[in-house]
């Protein structure tokens, strides 16, 4: 019955447990985020072990913690713990090589492409512009259009991650938009993506 | 032709973000409690380092704590040691203009009548449950609530003797024309007096409170031992004389010696004089009431009468610088002392209206 109830609660409210010491309440979060957060981390690096390991020690230091602050935005919250905990092992495991080997990229394959739309050239060439225009966006325009549309985050929980308000996180997607936009004169699809998913 | 376009790269977008959604990892729910399972360890873990870590750090604080106490206490103990608290010698100083030429021996404690002694001979005994007695009367019961700080004074005029019992079991002679100046209680890690005059003292053995004596121009410190201590203002000499033990002198200019047992140090004007070997007798005989000479100048001889018998001599000329050696038993009668005097040198005396005049004898096989 406990159980039940407990998968039923909302993020925040988990998160008040969380803040009481409940660790029920963290391994729901635990298992709840998993899939995102490593996905998450995935887009930094392909080493699969090493984001499970990264997503482990966010969890150890929050039971651990005695200073945990409350948030309205608990998958946001994960994420940029995550993503500092990914960015420290990094930069100290790799000093030497160039740090843009850590920027977030969600990579699509033309072969994937190929296999994707496969007998149908044009949608095949539409594809390859697309996701080149998509790959030639600055790092936190991809990881917000990954976050909005891959992942269904809101604007607020993007801005949590992203580190800005609101009002910049949708700007920021805006601004993504316009720029695939302008390189790929895509305004209406996106437009309608948008208006799909949101 | 637009509408087309339109779908067609719709299409695309979306079969694109599906394609996304589909290449994300997927967790299986076994994975997830196993996953888990091992955040649970390490936090585990971390937890039992933490307390340790804690019990380190309280460790610490604690070792850190009890380290300073200790220096606080060491320091206390050094302060006590050798800082020098002069509140008994303010005292002392303050109280000098009460001293009256009283000829009784007189015992003055705070908040007490006045106790005269009118025996040439007073022995007074300051036991630890807080009475004090005199001559074997009691005569106050002092209360334990007694401040540490509130000095008892003896004073002890010419002619006079006192033996003094104090409060931790140190015995006390004060010798004809002395001023003692002590707590009525002693303080745990401190017992100190003052003494003006001449005394005797047997100090009880306390490691962990020395035992300093203040006189106007030094200070012996002693742990528990048996000296004598000769600081009259009148003379412009002092001496320390240790019997046994070890004593350690020290000056206003914290010049300081160490005597050992059968060594005596002069302090002159305040000077510390190296200290040299004596017979220790002739220095602490007062105590039984005997004076031992060897070779000493009459002067000397006749002040310390002066002292013991509280009667003013006239030495003539040629009378101070004749040398004496001998025994003379200070209980007999002045004119018996004096009659042995006259056996040893050629002297005789004459006693005009309450003074004494010492005149060489003539002596007739030199005329």
């Amino acid at each position: 019955m406990q159980y039940t109830l407990y998968q039923n609660m909302k993020d925040v409210a988990l998160w008040n447990l969380v803040l009481k010491g409940d660790m029920k309440a963290m391994s729901l979060l635990y298992k709840k985020h998993y899939e995102l957060l490593l996905n998450f981390g995935l887009k930094y690096t392909s080493d699969e072990e090493f984001v499970k390991d990264c997503i482990q020690d966010v969890f150890v230091k929050l039971c651990t913690s005695k200073r945990l602050s409350s948030t309205e935005y608990v998958r946001s919250y994960l994420l940029t713990s995550l993503k500092n905990v990914i960015s420290d092992k990094l930069s100290s495991m790799r000093l030497t090589e160039d740090l843009n080997e850590h920027c977030f990229e969600l990579k699509i394959e033309d072969t994937a492409l190929e296999s994707l739309f496969k007998g149908n050239d044009e949608e095949l060439q539409l594809s390859k512009k697309l996701v080149d225009a998509y790959k030639s966006l600055p790092e936190n325009q991809r990881m917000a259009i990954y976050l909005r549309y891959v992942k269904g985050l809101s604007y607020k929980e993007m801005a949590a991650v992203l580190n800005i308000n609101p009002q910049s996180s949708m700007n920021l997607v805006s601004r993504a938009l316009t720029n695939l936009r302008s390189k790929m004169i895509l305004d209406e699809y996106l437009l309608f993506i948008i208006l799909f998913f949101s | 032709m637009e509408k087309r376009k339109f779908k067609i790269r719709h299409h695309v977008a979306r079969k694109l973000i599906e394609h996304a959604r589909e290449q994300e990892r997927h967790v299986t729910p076994e994975e997830l409690d196993d996953l888990w399972k091992r955040v649970e360890e390490q936090v585990f873990i971390e937890k039992r380092k933490n307390s340790r870590r804690r019990i380190l750090y309280d460790t610490m604080a604690l070792s850190a704590a009890v380290i300073f106490f200790c220096m606080f206490w060491l320091g206390k103990q050094f302060i006590a040691y050798y800082a020098d608290d002069d509140s008994i010698v303010d005292f002392a100083q303050y109280t000098q203009a009460e001293e009256a030429t009283n000829k009784d021996i007189r015992l003055l404690i705070p908040g007490k009548k006045e106790v005269e002694v009118k025996e040439t001979d007073a022995n007074i005994i300051y036991s630890q449950n807080g009475t004090v007695v005199v001559n074997s009367d009691t005569i106050t019961q002092r209360e334990t609530q007694e401040k540490e700080r509130e000095f008892n004074q003896l004073i002890i005029p010419k002619g006079k003797r006192t033996r003094l019992t104090l409060a931790d079991g140190t015995r006390l002679w004060a010798n004809s024309g002395t001023r003692v100046v002590y707590p009525g209680h002693f303080e745990k890690n401190r017992r100190e007096i003052y003494v003006e005059g001449e005394v005797y003292l047997d100090v009880f053995r306390n490691e962990d409170a020395p035992f300093i004596v203040r006189t106007k121009d030094f200070q012996i410190q002693v742990l528990g031992t048996s000296f004598n201590v000769s600081a009259y203002p009148s003379e412009g000499v002092s001496s320390v004389v240790l019997v046994e033990g070890s004593v350690n002198v020290k000056n206003q200019q914290k010049e300081q010696v160490i005597l050992a047992p059968g060594q005596l140090v002069d302090i002159e004007t305040g000077r510390l004089h190296s200290p040299r070997n004596v017979d220790v007798e002739p220095y602490v005989c007062w105590v039984k009431n005997m004076l031992m000479y060897v070779d000493e100048p009459l002067d000397k001889v006749f002040r310390k009468l002066n002292l013991y018998y509280g009667k003013e001599f006239i030495l003539e000329s040629g009378v101070a610088e004749l040398q004496v050696s001998g025994k003379l038993d200070l209980k007999e009668k002045l004119e018996d002392v004096l009659h042995t005097i006259s056996f040893s040198a050629p002297i005789y005396c004459e006693e005009i209206e309450g003074r004494i005049f010492v005149r060489k004898k003539i002596d007739m096989n030199h005329l």
